[in-house]
C-alpha cells in the first residue's frame, strides 16, 4: 500500500483527487491536510514513524496560512529528519510558466503536476515511488 | 603820379613800436608828441596815427576830442591821396554822402589826412585830423605833411632797427630749426597764437604737408581731429601753468590728420621755448599707429574671448592656487558690481560681503583642494533651492592646469544647469519604478488567471465527467450538489478580477471631495450583517481632516475593504473594537483603521504581504483578493498603504492619501 498526503484546501478538489486515484488503483491510501502548516505539524509528529509517513506528497501552491512555498521552505528543513524517503509534487491549477520554473530549482520537488491529475499519470506516480 | 599801395603791418611789427626805444622815449611817444603837436599847431580837436594791420585800421594815438572808433575803408585809401599826398574833407556832415573812405559816417565835420610811407613808397598807415570846423587846405596840408614826413622818418628808423632784432631772431629760430631737420620725431614749432612757424622733414612726410604749405597753419585746427582739440589744448594749458619755458609734459596719446584726411594714431609731447623773449610751443609727434593696431588687435581678442566666456550659458570661474577668483563670467554672477569685487578675493571673503553663511564657502573649498590636488577633473552635482524652493541642479566640474614643472597655475571651474534634465531623469526613475510595479501587478494577474480562475474550472470539469461517468443517482446528486459553491467561486472570483482589471484601465479617474464619515456610514450599512453578528463596536475621529480628495468608487471599495477585513479576522476572544481616524500631514493626509483582531505575523509575512491571493487566516471567506485591490487603487492615485500588526493582538492599516491641498 503506498502512503499518499494531499495538501490542499480545496476540498472539492481533494475529494475528486482522491476519488480518481482510487478509480486507478486500489493500493493506496490517503491523508489530507487543508494547509501547508498542518502537513507540518503532522510531519513532525511523526518524523520518526516510517509507517506514518508518506510514499507521495501532493503540494497545492495557493494556501491560507501557509502556502506551498512556505511549506517548501520549511520542509527543506525538517526533511533530513523524515525517516523515509517519499516523492514530492507540486500539484498545482497553475499554469504560470514562473511557477514551474520555480519549483523546479527546488531539489526536493520531483515534479509540477498540473490540475486535474489524469489516471495514466497515477498509475506512473505509484509505480516510481 | 604814382599809385601807392597798402603795407601791411604784422601785429608784431606794430608792438614792436610801442616796445622800441630810441633815445630816451619809445616810438610811440615820440608818434604820440608829434601829433600832438600837429593838432596844436592845426587848431584841430583831435588827431590820430593808423596803422594797417590786415585791413583794419590800428588807431595808435589819438588826442583832444574823441570821436570814437575810425572806420576807415582800408582797400579805398590809395586812390583818396592825390599827387599832392594829403587828402581833405570838410562838411562831412552836409548830406552830400559819406566818403569812400570811411565805411560809416564819421562824427566829425572835416578830416585831414597824410600818408605814412615805408622806403619803398608803400602806404602803412596815415596821419590824420579831425575838426568840427573845416580845415583851411593849405595851413592843414603844410603842418600833416611836415608831422607826416616827421613821422615816417622815424618809423623807417624804428623799422630799420626793428628788422634787425627780427633778423636775429628769426637767425636764433633757425638754428632751432636747424637741430630739429634730422629729428627722428616729427617737429612742430608754433607760436603763441597757435600757428606753425616751423615743420621739420619727418613731419611733413607724417602729416603729408609740402614744408613751404605748412607754415603759417594754425596747428590745431589743421592737423588735430576735433574729438582730441580739447585735450592738446588742455595739455598746453597745464603746461603753460608749469610756468617753466623749457618742461616737457609727459606723452598724450591722440590722433593726428593728415591732409589725406586719414587719422593716425601718434603720441605728442610738448614744451615751450621762449627766444628773445618770443615762445614758441614745440611739439614732439611720434607715429605709433602700428603699436596702437598691435595693442587694438590684443583688444579685439581679448573681447573676443570674453564675449565667448561671457555669453556661455554655463557659469565658469577660474581661481588662482590660493582659491582666489581670478575671473568669473555673467553666468556666474550676473551683478557685474559683485562680479568686479570678487576678482582677488576668495568664497569666504565673499560670503562675508553677502551676509551669507560660510557653508558654502567651506564646501567649495573642500572641492577645490581636491581638485588642486589631483591630477585629472573632478565633478558633482549641485542642488540649490531658488528663493521659491524650486530646487536647480547644476553639473559642476574643476579642472586644475598646470605648468610643465606640474606647478599649478589655476584652477577652472564650470557649471551647467542640468535641472531640466535632472526632472527628466527623474520622471524615468519614477517611470521605471511604475513600471515594475505594474509588471509585477502583471505577473499577479497571469497568476490569477492561471489559478484562481483555472482551479474552479478544473473542479468544475472533473465534476461534470464525473457525472457523467456515474451510473449511481445518489453519486450523481452528491456531485451536482458540489457544483454549486464551485460555479460560486468562480462567479467571485471573476468578478474581483473584472473589478480590478477596470482599477489599472481607469488611469484617468476623476477625483471628488468626499466626506469620511458618509463614506463610513455607508459602508457599515452595507456590512450590517457582519456588524449586527459581531456586535462590533466603531471608534471615529475624522475631526482632523473631515474629507479626502479621491476617486469616489476608490475610496469606498478601500474603506470597505478595511473595514470588512477588520470584522472578518476578528478575535474570537474579545468583542471587536475598530478605530478609524485621519491625520494631517503636510498636504498629505493618512487614514488609520485599526482592529483588536487576530493580528499578523509580519515577520513571516511582511514581503508577501499585499499579493494577490495572499491568504492569512483558515478562513472560509478569504480569497486573498481585497488587499490587492485596496493597494492597486492606493498606488493608482499616487499613495501608499502599510500595516503594523502583532498577532492576537491587532492590525492597524495605514493609508496615506497625497496632495489634499483644497
Amino acid at each position: 500500500m503506498k502512503s499518499i498526503f494531499l495538501v490542499d484546501d480545496d476540498k472539492i478538489l481533494v475529494y475528486l483527487t482522491i476519488r480518481t486515484i482510487k478509480s486507478a488503483t486500489t493500493e493506496t491510501t490517503f491523508k489530507d491536510f487543508g494547509n501547508g502548516l498542518e502537513a507540518i505539524d503532522y510531519l513532525k509528529s511523526v518524523a520518526d514513524k516510517t509507517d506514518l509517513l508518506p510514499d507521495i506528497i501532493l503540494l497545492d501552491l495557493s494556501m491560507p496560512v501557509m502556502d506551498g512555498w512556505e511549506f517548501l521552505e520549511e520542509y527543506t528543513k525538517l526533511e533530513p529528519s523524515i525517516q523515509k524517503k517519499n516523492k514530492l509534487y507540486i500539484f498545482s491549477s497553475s499554469i504560470s510558466p514562473h511557477d514551474i520554473e520555480r519549483a523546479k530549482n527546488i531539489n526536493l520537488v520531483s515534479d509540477f503536476i498540473i490540475k486535474p491529475l489524469k489516471k495514466d499519470r497515477i498509475i506512473d506516480m505509484v509505480n516510481f515511488c | 603820379m604814382y599809385i601807392p599801395s597798402v603795407q601791411h603791418y604784422h601785429q608784431e611789427r606794430i608792438e614792436a613800436i610801442y616796445g622800441l626805444t630810441i633815445g630816451a622815449m619809445t616810438v610811440a611817444d615820440s608818434i604820440n608828441d608829434m601829433l600832438n603837436l600837429a593838432v596844436r599847431l592845426t587848431g584841430a580837436r583831435g588827431g590820430t596815427v593808423a596803422f594797417f594791420n590786415n585791413y583794419i585800421v590800428f588807431t595808435g594815438s589819438r588826442l583832444g576830442h574823441n570821436y570814437g572808433e575810425l572806420q576807415i575803408n582800408a582797400t579805398a585809401l590809395p586812390g583818396c591821396f592825390k599827387e599832392t599826398g594829403i587828402l581833405v574833407l570838410n562838411e562831412l556832415q552836409g548830406g552830400s554822402g559819406i566818403p569812400p573812405i570811411f565805411n560809416e559816417a564819421p562824427s566829425f565835420s572835416s578830416f585831414a589826412a597824410v600818408p605814412l610811407m615805408d622806403a619803398e613808397r608803400n602806404i602803412t598807415g596815415f596821419v590824420a585830423l579831425m575838426n568840427d570846423a573845416p580845415f583851411s587846405a593849405d595851413a592843414a596840408a603844410s603842418i600833416l605833411t611836415a608831422t607826416g614826413r616827421q613821422i615816417n622818418a622815424l618809423i623807417q628808423l624804428s623799422d630799420k632797427i626793428l628788422n634787425d632784432a627780427m633778423n636775429q631772431h628769426r637767425n636764433s629760430l633757425a638754428q632751432l630749426e636747424g637741430i630739429f631737420q634730422n629729428d627722428v620725431d616729427a617737429i612742430v614749432i608754433t607760436n603763441d597764437a597757435g600757428a606753425i612757424t616751423y615743420a621739420n622733414p619727418r613731419a611733413c612726410h607724417l602729416l603729408e604737408w609740402p614744408a613751404a604749405a605748412i607754415t603759417g597753419k594754425p596747428f590745431l585746427d589743421t592737423f588735430i581731429p576735433e574729438d582730441f582739440r580739447n585735450a592738446v589744448a588742455e595739455g598746453r594749458n597745464l603746461l603753460e601753468g608749469n610756468s617753466v619755458s623749457q618742461t616737457s609734459n609727459p606723452n598724450m596719446e591722440i590722433r593726428a590728420l593728415t591732409r589725406s584726411g586719414a587719422e593716425l594714431d601718434v603720441a605728442i609731447g610738448m614744451s615751450y621755448l621762449s627766444i628773445d623773449d618770443k615762445r614758441y610751443l614745440i611739439s614732439y609727434i611720434r607715429n605709433i599707429t602700428d603699436h596702437k593696431s598691435a595693442a587694438r588687435k590684443i583688444d579685439e581678442q581679448k573681447a573676443f574671448y570674453e564675449t565667448i566666456l561671457n555669453k556661455l550659458p554655463t557659469d565658469i570661474a577660474v581661481f588662482d592656487p590660493q582659491h582666489k577668483y581670478l575671473f568669473v563670467n555673467p553666468g556666474a554672477i550676473s551683478d557685474e558690481s559683485l562680479r568686479k569685487y570678487i576678482v582677488g578675493k576668495d568664497d569666504f571673503e565673499y560670503a562675508a560681503y553677502r551676509n551669507r553663511s560660510e557653508d558654502v564657502a567651506q564646501r567649495r573649498r573642500d572641492r577645490f583642494l581636491q581638485a588642486a590636488n589631483s591630477d585629472v577633473e573632478i565633478k558633482w552635482e549641485d542642488t540649490l533651492y531658488d528663493p521659491e524652493g524650486v530646487p536647480i541642479t547644476h553639473l559642476r566640474r574643476l579642472f586644475p592646469v598646470r605648468n610643465e614643472q606640474g606647478e599649478l597655475l589655476m584652477v577652472i571651474g564650470y557649471g551647467i544647469d542640468i535641472t531640466e534634465r535632472k526632472i527628466m531623469e527623474n520622471k524615468q526613475a519614477m517611470l521605471v519604478k511604475q513600471l515594475s510595479v505594474q509588471n509585477t501587478q502583471l505577473t499577479d494577474f497571469c497568476n490569477i488567471v492561471s489559478h484562481n480562475l483555472r482551479a474552479p474550472l478544473v473542479n468544475m470539469s472533473m465534476l461534470v465527467q464525473y457525472i457523467e461517468e456515474s451510473e449511481d443517482e445518489t453519486d450523481r446528486m452528491e456531485l451536482i450538489k458540489m457544483l454549486k459553491p464551485v460555479v460560486e467561486n468562480l462567479h467571485g472570483t471573476f468578478g474581483e478580477l473584472v473589478e480590478s482589471i477596470q482599477i489599472k484601465q481607469d488611469h484617468e479617474v476623476l477625483s471628488e471631495k468626499i466626506l469620511l464619515a458618509d463614506c463610513v456610514d455607508r459602508t457599515l450599512k452595507e456590512l450590517k450583517f457582519e456588524v449586527n453578528k459581531s456586535q462590533a463596536e466603531f471608534q471615529v475621529d475624522f475631526s482632523e481632516a473631515p474629507a479626502i480628495l479621491f476617486p469616489s468608487k476608490y475610496l469606498f471599495s478601500i474603506i470597505h475593504n478595511l473595514l470588512s477585513n477588520a470584522l472578518k479576522y476578528q478575535s474570537p476572544q474579545r468583542k471587536p473594537l475598530i478605530k478609524i481616524a485621519t491625520k494631517k500631514v503636510n498636504d498629505d493626509v493618512i487614514l488609520s483603521v485599526a482592529d483588536n483582531g487576530l493580528g499578523i505575523d509580519l515577520v513571516k509575512h511582511g514581503k508577501n504581504f499585499f499579493k494577490i491571493g495572499k491568504v492569512f487566516h483558515k478562513n472560509p471567506n478569504a480569497k486573498g483578493f481585497g488587499l490587492f485591490m485596496t493597494k492597486t487603487q492606493v498606488e493608482a492615485m499616487g499613495g501608499t498603504i502599510w500595516v503594523e500588526s502583532m498577532p492576537d493582538e491587532g492590525s492597524t492599516f495605514f493609508i496615506e492619501f497625497k496632495n489634499q491641498k483644497f
